[in-house]
């Protein structure tokens, strides 16, 4: 390109913007002045308005050299981060940086807004170019002036142009902001532009000749082909490019979020990166346990399994895959999750304040969200522990397909009766859990995405009391539970017109549970499931953005029922002070079901260039209760600049009884649903791609809970009595796993209370009023990756015990409780340290891994144990040091 | 523990059975804590009623007098033992008024007299309570403020006790306890003679010229060797009924709480099943002899109690003996 080849060092610019907030990636500017002029696009990259030239630094090689430089612009244009990405060499990438540091830039533009980007760019410090051939003197006698020996010199040959479009394959759709560079044969660069939004570049007054074309675009495999520009004329070629492997993707066999994020639509959203997702020490590799390090999120006790967010009851919460709700996210006994790690795309937590486009539940909600399967060849993985094995097995079928198959079995039951007295307990069926996902995903040639996937999970655990324990001499017989569950679930997604984006989920499946508690007590229920999820997407203008759905779940099972009345256990420390089949009981036998469709409505509204709102309501109906709700929820952000961004938000949240509370005789049919206000506010402040900060305060006001009663035939009855107020702070300083490091540092002070028909306020069964976790990893290279966590949290409140009265007709002393949650056990404390060593094969890599939890042994105390007449005690202690040593082969 | 948000079944259930399965895992590891079945110190091992008129009848009618045999044990014979009892009725676990005092004493037996409510005040919801405390070694009182007797003092043992009086329901035949007086129990494959109860006090010396069956006590360091007791029921511990709620009659279950002042048992409770229908249904126990190092003087009594209840508020009880020495 005339003009770039200057005897001074000349600035060559490449650009991939990487915005954030956009909805699409802007067409870059190119910056050298004899670039094609752009068609008019809605979104336009940062420009510089003034640049600097860099002082070539004395002793560095006179040819040329390029050092890529990843740049952060604020919306108001100043540079806020700027670092090497491609170095060459220390001391011109020295002076690369001082001279960008003192560029000054015009913003990136969403039509007239100015937005912040991150562009990736090249400073080419050029070789001083040989000297030009004479030429003849125009005016002079034409053999007068010539020497002997001198040579002719041909006229300037007319410029070509090279121009065409950037698709991508599986779509056909244009790949905007993707980046072309054109080299000579001899690989210098002779100019860099960056493909509009309808994929059109163009490269004009190009020099006739052979070059090298090279188009590269985040989320695609590279190109580079050769092209000849003719004198005069316009060379038109199109470029397809196919999906790359994530960025990661071989060290991790699954991706990240989409790079482009949408506007947020929650006052507090945890993502969790897939790096910090499997490498979290303590969590055996499970993307799913590390949900408990984040902030607002209590420690469970022992081997519970649930998981309590800002104080709210596990039962409060609710975890959704792929847009369905799940009964659990973990195999009994929280060991691991129901899915393959590798499969998980996204998990994001959201401790309250959530959008209206979920409901039903009061706490908080936990988002898991699958990949596609990989479409650039069959990869596989297979991954054995001493728990248990897993494997994966994915890849392209024909252009537009692509399959993952992945499955998952534990051995306990292999070695578990080696531990059990076989003259005591009798092993029906030891422990054991499964999963598998089959998943197939297809993109049609009109666009968007089908999605079909067939999962499934069970565990089973299963034992035979031979002489009743010395915990309570009614129970004998048979003990144990058995969960499973299958589903088959499709996804549809495309774009409707210029603007709208739908996308639909659906889906069925079976359910069933057992349950028994010795002879006399014990439920089951199976039926079938299921549920839909219809969403419409509409970008209104620049400045909103509507967003619509239907969320429909029901079931219908059979049910057969033999146990206690319900009734709360929270705060209930006497329903488990006597035997358990001295509870007043009942039976129930028959068909429950229930239909619950809801709609929604959210606007993510613009205002100015720096306030965000989001207003949303959600209307739900509860068939077996017979009633609905309404709930109203806004959000806000307000940019302060400089990656500050203010939050705040307020809602309403419903929840109704738990399945089968409503079923006379066992349960009460009048319950009703309970409530919640949220009301948070904060701040979060983005030091770029490396981290981030945020303090957030909030609030959560509950009411109509159910708490005991006493029904009309004097037996335990629910009712809708009950209140409780939550509130603290959260402080998380995350390091992005940019580098070699990442890691954070999550602390909340919360406090979470109840109140029962009005009496004091009393602490929450799970008050945890400190939660600190420090997570990091580091790679330490060679295939070496260290990671550690580190938590400490306050101990679970406790009822004491202040003595106990001796039933005679049950031979069973029943203890006398102080104050509910008048006492505390001691601080829980826990280092957890990871080690793992890869090996990368030409075709496969082997890892092997050492997880372990507890390091140091400290057994921290998960309550009390009582001798059988509560005249002694001493420490229940959790979890010795707990090593989990596995090997991992992928392709 | 383990949990799980399940779908129908309060969490308590689920709770209760991960608690359970939580403490069968951890069986095998040692607890230190004193069982139901080491009579450490003076307890109440039962209660049952005595209705005059009826001997063997476990329930009484409405306005009937009768009267509650308090079974009291230990390792050894209480300075003192004091009681005292009150009477109330019940709809659930607590008083449902104030309760009437109904007798104080010392010694042994405890038998404590009453009349049940009438009909009227028990309607169909209610029935007698009593309440009270046995004191050994101590002081005997009531807490003003839960109403509940007290034992106090430097070595007291004594623990608030309660049971509820069985009542025979309008137009139903009155459930009996079982008779263990004709039961047979062995130990180790020969039979275990009741008189072995009478010969001596827990706690004394003894050797093979007692009467008494002699096991040798757990040599220091070596894993002691269980020894089986069998308890074989007769046709006169098991009634027929027909349960609430059911249709079909079954017979009782018969539940055994296990005592002894040394040694261990391994389980403080056994149970024949309602489905065992055999008439001479039994049960094995197994007990632990005591560690050497514990028998002091070479040799000791150890005295074993068994209560059997039929869950329906029968009750009866039998003692055995034997020698432990050293070896």
């Amino acid at each position: 390109m005339p003009g770039t080849r200057s005897k001074r060092w000349t600035l060559v610019a490449s650009a991939l913007a990487l915005l954030t907030g956009a909805v699409a990636a802007p067409r870059a500017h190119a910056q050298a002045p004899e670039a094609a002029a752009q068609p008019a696009a809605a979104l336009t990259p940062p420009r510089v308005a003034k640049f600097v030239e860099a002082k070539r630094p004395e002793g560095t090689p006179p040819e040329g050299a390029a050092v890529d430089l990843e740049l952060t612009i604020a919306a108001d244009g100043t540079l806020t981060d700027a670092k090497v990405v491609g170095s060459a060499g220390d001391a011109l990438d020295a002076a690369a940086l001082e001279a960008v540091r003192q560029f000054t830039f015009e913003p990136a533009r969403k039509g007239d807004k100015a937005i912040p980007a991150r562009i990736r760019y090249r400073y080419t410090f050029e070789a001083a170019p040989p000297p030009s051939p004479a030429t003849p003197d125009a005016g002079g006698d034409a053999g007068a002036a010539a020497t002997p020996g001198d040579k002719p010199v041909a006229p300037a040959p007319r410029a070509g142009r090279l121009e065409g479009r950037v698709l991508s394959r599986a779509a056909d759709k244009p790949v905007a902001a993707a980046t072309i560079t054109l080299l000579s044969d001899a690989g210098e660069t002779v100019g860099t532009t960056l493909a509009a939004e309808d994929g059109a570049f163009a490269f004009a007054d190009v020099a006739p000749g052979s070059y090298r074309v090279r188009i590269e675009a985040e989320g695609f495999a590279p190109v580079a082909a050769t092209e000849a520009v003719t004198s005069g004329e316009a060379t038109t070629i199109t470029y397809r490019l196919e999906a790359a492997k994530k960025k990661g993707a071989t060290e991790y066999e699954f991706g990240a979020t989409a790079s482009i994020a949408a506007p947020p639509r929650e006052v507090t959203k945890r993502a969790l990166a897939p790096e910090e997702l499997v490498r979290a020490a303590g969590t055996r590799g499970d993307p799913l346990r590390v949900i408990e390090l984040l902030p607002g999120v209590a420690r469970p006790p022992g081997l519970a399994g649930f998981i309590i967010i800002r104080g709210s009851s596990p039962f409060d919460s609710q975890a959704f895959f792929e847009g369905a709700p799940v009964d659990r996210i973990y195999h009994f006994g929280g060991l691991t999750s129901f899915v393959n790690p590798r499969l998980l795309d996204h998990i994001d937590l959201y401790p309250g304040n959530f959008s209206a486009r979920f409901g039903r539940k009061m706490g908080g909600v936990i988002d898991v969200g699958i990949r596609d399967p990989k479409t650039d060849g069959f990869h596989g993985m297979a991954d054995v522990n001493l728990i248990d094995s897993s494997f994966i097995i994915e890849g392209p079928v024909g252009k537009r397909g692509a399959f993952a198959v992945a499955g998952k079995r534990s051995y306990i039951d292999f070695w578990f009766k080696n531990v059990i007295p076989q003259d005591v307990v009798g092993v029906t069926a030891a422990p054991v859990y499964y999963d598998y996902q089959a998943i197939y995903t297809y993109r049609p040639e009109s666009g968007g995405k089908v999605r079909v996937m067939a999962l499934g999970s069970g565990d089973e655990f299963r034992l035979n009391l031979k002489t009743p324990p010395d915990g309570d001499p009614t129970l004998r017989g048979n003990f144990g539970q058995s969960t499973n569950f299958y589903r088959l679930q499709a996804l549809w997604q495309r774009r409707l017109g210029a603007h709208v984006d739908q996308e639909i989920i659906a889906g069925a499946g079976w359910f069933a549970q057992d349950l028994a508690a010795g002879d006399q007590l014990g439920f089951s229920f199976s039926g079938p499931e299921q549920f839909l999820r219809a969403e419409w997407r509409a970008q209104l203008g620049s400045h909103v953005k509507l967003i619509g759905g239907l969320d429909g779940y029901a079931f219908q099972l059979d049910v057969t029922y033999i146990g206690p009345l319900f009734q709360s256990t929270e705060g209930n420390p006497r329903y488990f002070s006597g035997p358990l089949t001295g509870l007043p009981t009942a039976t129930f036998k028959g068909r429950y079901s229930t239909y619950r469709p809801a709609g929604y409505l959210e606007a993510l509204i613009q205002v100015g260039e720096r306030l965000t709102l989001v207003p949303g309501v959600r209307v739900d109906y509860f068939s077996e209760i017979e009633e609905g709700s309404v709930d109203p929820r806004l959000t806000a952000r307000f940019k302060l600049g400089g990656g500050t961004t203010l939050k705040a938000g307020a809602g309403l949240f419903s929840q109704p009884p738990q399945y089968g509370e409503t079923v006379a005789p066992v349960g009460n049919p009048a319950l009703g649903l309970s409530r919640a206000q949220h009301y948070s506010v904060g701040v979060e402040q983005s030091f770029g791609p490396a981290g981030s900060v945020s303090l957030e305060g909030f609030y959560k006001r509950l009411y109509d809970l159910e708490v005991n009663g006493v029904g009309p035939d004097g037996n335990p009855l629910l009712v809708n009595g009950g209140k409780g107020r939550i509130y603290g702070l959260e402080l998380l300083g995350k390091l992005n796993p940019t580098g070699k490091a990442f890691g954070f540092v999550a602390y909340t002070l919360s406090r979470s209370e109840r109140n029962d028909y009005g009496t004091a306020w009393r602490l929450f069964d799970y008050d945890q009023t400190h939660i600190l976790t420090l997570m990091g990893g580091y790679k330490l290279g060679r295939g070496w990756d260290l990671g550690g966590t580190f938590r400490l949290v306050s101990g679970n409140p406790r009822t004491p015990i202040t003595g106990s009265v001796y039933d005679a007709n049950s031979d069973f002393y029943n203890p006398i409780y102080g104050a509910v949650n008048s006492a505390r056990d001691p601080a829980f404390h826990q280092l957890a340290v990871r080690v793992e060593k890869a090996w990368k094969f030409k075709a496969w890599q082997l890892a092997s891994y050492l997880d372990v939890q507890n390091v140091y042994n400290h057994r921290s105390q998960e309550g009390l144990q009582y001798s059988y007449d509560y005249s002694r005690s001493k420490p229940v202690l959790g979890l010795p040091i707990l090593p989990s040593l596995g090997v991992r082969g992928e392709f | 523990m383990t949990a799980h948000h399940n779908r129908i079944l309060p969490i308590s259930l689920a709770l209760i059975v991960g608690a359970i399965l939580a403490v069968l895992l951890a069986a095998g590891c040692s607890n230190d804590l004193p069982v139901a079945s080491q009579l450490e110190r003076t307890r109440v091992l039962g209660a049952r009623v005595e209705v005059a008129s009826d001997p063997g009848r476990a329930e009484v009618s409405p306005g009937e007098a009768a009267a509650v045999s308090w079974i009291i044990a230990g390792p050894i014979t209480p300075t003192t033992l004091d009681w005292a009892f009150a009477l109330c009725t019940t709809g659930g676990a607590d008083c449902s008024e104030a309760p009437q005092p109904l007798a104080t004493g010392s010694g042994t037996p405890v038998t404590v007299p009453f009349t049940t409510p009438d009909a009227a005040t028990l309607g169909t919801k209610l029935l007698p309570l009593m309440i009270g405390a046995v004191c050994a070694d101590g002081t005997l009182g009531f807490d003003p403020t839960g109403g509940l007797p007290t034992c106090s003092g430097p070595g007291a043992s004594g623990t608030p006790v309660r049971f509820t009086v069985p009542v025979t329901p309008d137009g139903e035949v009155p459930n009996h306890h079982p008779v263990l007086s004709n039961d047979v129990l062995e130990f180790r494959g020969a039979t275990w003679d009741p008189a072995t109860a009478t010969i001596a006090a827990p706690g004394d010396a003894c050797d093979a010229t007692t009467g008494l069956p002699v096991v040798s006590a757990t040599p220091a360091g070596s894993d002691a060797v269980k020894q089986e007791i069998r308890i074989v029921s007769d046709g006169d511990d098991r009634e027929t009924f027909t349960p609430a709620g059911k249709t079909v009659p079954e017979l009782e279950e018969l539940q055994i709480s296990n005592f002894t002042t040394a040694g261990k048992f391994e389980s403080s409770y056994a149970a024949i099943f309602a489905t065992d229908t055999r008439p001479d249904a039994d049960v094995i126990v197994k007990w632990e002899p005591p560690s050497a190092s514990t028998v002091l003087g070479g040799s000791e009594v150890v005295v074993f109690h068994f209560v059997v209840r039929d869950l329906r508020g029968g009750l009866d009880f039998t003692s055995r003996a034997l020698c432990v020495v050293a070896p």
